[in-house]
């Protein structure tokens, strides 16, 4: 392995792979079906807090 | 219950794991690659393990934290080589454990101040900087002249750095204490066994100014004035070197 | 007595730790690290009595309610080395600009209190605040008790044992001269052990959760755990002399240290100074906002972001140096990308607080953290700014990087920890609120006032001593020596300092806040944490 094969993989494949995978996981995350959930996770700490240890 | 529970625990082990893997993959492609990469480190003439009392004085280095303001690293930039010289080589810190290469410039880098002046100025700067330089904003070391080098430590130091992989052998680790007193002796006595062992460029003197002891200053003094001096960029080939 | 699976680890830790401080003391030649095999010792001695304590009395192993004396202890501990870390900061700055200050003993030397500066700080106060709101937010979010009895206070404990190590290592010359991984191997060995416990710790709170989602501010203290863990065990990796001396030599050598030491820097501010800070900011600025996070789908995509993409960008510190070219160039990529964010995170904290600007104004502390926000948005900026190389050439090795550390750690991490210690002192000493809002509007404004000038300041000397280094005349020598671009520092040197004075009255303003609050009456009600 030397200098440049390192520079252009990570200039090619490396960099498309990286992108592709983010771009997947946005979409995974803001997909319009796990709005709701998303939602209620956002207002869980305004809730109330008491211990609910049983 | 107890079923959901564990299913949860799962959960969030596994999701430990997944932070632990995406976290750890810059660090793979960009750490691993130095060790095992040809070129990272130019092969150059004259590179060799400090002797003990330079490591004694790289040591006190080390333990004063000088760098906090001080590099060891002159950057491929005009400004850098024209102030201090040659940028530096990755292999001109081969043996350097830890590296010391600083990341602020409150004074002066230090990487080839070897040589550049006097024991006596490094003494006397040491002991009032600002007497010397004014306006210099560096604190007094005057106190390493008055510490006598304890070095029997450096035994145990030269073993550890042979256990981590540095060339020392059995007997420099051996006589580490011995050799450090050789160096600083001011006749010189031992001068072709300890350059038999270290090589050419092992500078033998009194460094601080009293002959009759061992201090702190001496140490520290024949590492300054040993920085960037093993490599002798005249007789290396640019061409070799340019990355 | 019953022996549980925490008592069990808490007795192997203990152990481990005790063997530890005997084979110090007993061995060690030199003074200060002999105490500091007492010192573990002691610590050891006193965890194990409050262990067997817990075997003798029978109290049931699993007790019920919130667990909030762990906070306490940290909240405390976290003001004392705050108060005692800005202190040395303001001494070190004023050293600078009067070098008569650092005396002649060698024990008080720029050099050598420097790092006592850094870990106090960043360990001392920061990774207390971290602890004590990473306890809050997992067991209420959560909905349940801490996990184990006394391993939360162990770990509070022996967190400050390390801290307290680390910073009376230093005067006596115990370090390894490593950026903010001063501390040496035994101290290292003092904290993994620690670590693992509160690693354990929260996993085990969260693994009692009600809700099977986990909220995301606990995703960011969790990767502040899990990296922070990574960083310190492989970048302290060493070879110690011996149980004489306190000195190791790492394990690594030149420009692979330089690289593993710049990859634990650079993310200890990453996942100790930002992914935990981001941690609290998502869970007290919804909480005294009284309005969930903006966007809660944005603050999981960011976490992603930051925890993949940080690791990435520590070459940036090694610009033009010896490290290969590809890294420096992959480094500064990686820095520019990792703005999107956390910008993405800026964005977020201020739409949150959208409809409760009337907040910002009346309570201090949602200030404190909108404030901390927007110097989190110019401190990234500048980051991945000061990452592109050409730009670095002007700033690396001046004070430029120190007030761009200065702008986070001033203004993003301390602004952000008061805020939330405004709410959650009240809230875990069960009072009605701070013993006064207006000494809080004093702490802010003297804290804002003391960022201000030390940031500017930090401007102007750093680019003015940086383009004095590169100036030329027409015949092509320079024109200042470095002496000259030394003298011109004085006046910046001067203002800092006054600045970091300004900063320290405003915290100890603060602390003696606290200090009235939990003095104060209790709350009437016995109702927890009502958002107001």
């Amino acid at each position: 392995m030397t200098h440049d094969t390192v520079l252009v993989f990570s200039k090619t494949y490396g960099a498309i792979y990286l992108l592709v995978f983010f771009l997947i996981a946005t979409a995974w995350v803001y997909w319009p079906r796990r709005r709701k959930t998303y939602e209620k996770a956002a207002e869980w700490p305004l809730q109330d807090e008491a211990c609910r240890d049983d | 219950m107890q079923n959901a529970h564990a299913k949860l625990e799962r959960h969030s082990i596994g999701f430990a794991l997944a932070i632990l893997f995406v976290a750890s993959l810059g660090g793979l492609v960009e750490i691993a690659p130095l060790f095992t990469i040809e070129n990272t480190i130019e092969e150059v003439e004259g590179m060799r393990p400090y002797t003990p009392l330079e490591l004694a004085g790289r040591d006190i280095y080390v333990r004063e934290g000088c760098y906090a303001c001080h590099s060891q690293m002159i950057r491929t930039l005009r400004s850098d080589v024209e102030r201090y010289g040659h940028f530096s080589l990755a292999s001109e810190s081969m043996y350097d454990r830890p590296f010391q290469w600083g990341s602020k410039r409150t004074g002066p880098d230090l990487a080839r101040v070897g040589q550049k002046y006097s024991d006596a100025w490094h003494v006397a700067h040491l002991q009032d900087p600002g007497a010397l330089v004014p306006g210099s904003v560096m604190p007094s070391y005057a106190f390493l002249s008055q510490t006598r080098l304890d070095p029997g430590y450096l035994e145990s130091a030269l073993r550890a750095l042979r256990f981590a992989g540095d060339p020392y052998g059995a007997e420099q680790v051996r006589d580490a204490p011995r050799h450090a007193a050789w160096q600083a002796d001011p006749e010189a006595e031992y001068e072709d066994e300890l350059r038999a062992l270290y090589g050419e460029t092992v500078q033998l003197r009194d460094f601080d100014g009293q002959p009759d002891r061992l201090t702190e200053m001496d140490a520290l003094v024949s590492y300054l004035q040993m920085l960037g001096t093993l490599v002798d960029f005249d007789a290396l080939d640019p061409a070799e070197i340019a990355r | 007595m019953t022996l549980t699976i925490e008592r069990g680890f808490a007795l192997v830790a203990l152990s481990l730790a005790g063997f530890l401080g005997i084979a110090i003391l007993g061995f060690a030649r030199d003074e200060m690290f002999a105490l500091h095999g007492w010192m573990i010792f002691v610590a050891v001695v006193i965890g194990a009595k409050a262990l067997l304590d817990r075997f003798e009395d029978g109290a049931p192993a699993v007790q019920k309610g919130y667990n909030d004396r762990p906070i306490k202890w940290a909240v405390v501990a976290a003001g004392f080395w705050a108060l005692l870390g800005f202190s040395v900061g303001d001494l070190l700055a004023w050293q600078l600009a009067f070098p008569q200050l650092n005396g002649e003993a060698g024990a008080l030397n720029f050099g050598r209190i420097r790092p006592v500066h850094t870990t106090a700080v960043v360990f001392g106060f920061g990774g207390n605040a971290l602890i004590a709101t990473s306890f809050y937010v997992v067991q209420r979010t959560s909905r349940a008790r801490l996990y184990g009895e006394l391993g939360p206070e162990l770990v509070v404990g022996f967190f400050n044992l390390f801290v307290l190590l680390a910073v009376t290592g230093y005067p006596a010359g115990i370090t390894q001269s490593r950026e903010y991984a001063e501390p040496e191997w035994y101290a290292d060995l003092v904290l993994l052990i620690t670590w693992l416990g509160y690693f354990g710790v929260y996993l085990g709170t969260l693994a009692r959760r009600v809700e099977a989602h986990i909220y995301v501010a606990n995703w960011y203290y969790m990767a502040f755990i899990v990296v922070i863990a990574m960083l310190h065990v492989v970048n302290n990796l060493a070879v110690p002399l011996s149980f004489a001396y306190p000195k190791s030599y790492s394990l690594f050598t030149g420009v692979q240290d330089a690289m593993t030491q710049w990859w634990y820097g650079h993310n200890a501010v990453g996942f100790l100074l930002t992914a935990g800070f981001l941690g609290m900011l998502y869970y007290f600025l919804p909480k005294a906002a009284g309005r969930p996070i903006y966007s809660y789908r944005m603050s999981i995509v960011g976490f992603w972001g930051i925890t993949f993409l940080y690791l990435w960008a520590g070459s940036h510190h090694l610009h033009y140096t010896a490290l290969p070219d590809w890294v420096q160039v992959l480094g500064m990529s990686m820095s520019i990308i990792l703005l999107v964010p956390s910008w993405a995170s800026v964005f977020n904290g201020i739409f949150t607080l959208n409809g409760a600007w009337d907040k910002v104004r009346t309570d201090p502390a949602v200030r404190f953290m909108m404030v901390a926000v927007l110097f989190y948005g110019l401190a990234t900026f500048e980051g991945s700014f000061l990452a592109i190389k050409p730009v670095n050439t002007l700033s690396h090795y001046t004070d430029w990087t120190v007030g761009h550390v200065h702008a986070g750690a001033l203004g993003w991490v301390a602004f952000v920890s008061f805020g939330a210690f405004y709410k959650m002192v009240p809230w875990v000493w069960q009072r009605e609120g701070t013993y006064s809002q207006r000494l809080e509007a004093w702490h802010f404004w003297l804290a804002l006032a003391g960022t201000f000038l030390y940031v500017v300041s930090m401007w102007n000397s750093g680019i003015t001593q940086s383009l004095m280094w590169q100036t030329y005349d027409a015949q092509g020598y320079f024109v200042y020596s470095f002496m000259d671009t030394v003298i011109a520092m004085h006046p910046y040197y001067v203002i800092r300092a006054i600045g970091g004075l300004l900063y320290l009255i405003g915290a100890g303003i603060g602390a003696w806040n606290i200090y009235l609050t939990i003095r104060g009456p209790a709350q009437v009600t016995r109702q927890v944490v009502a958002a107001e």
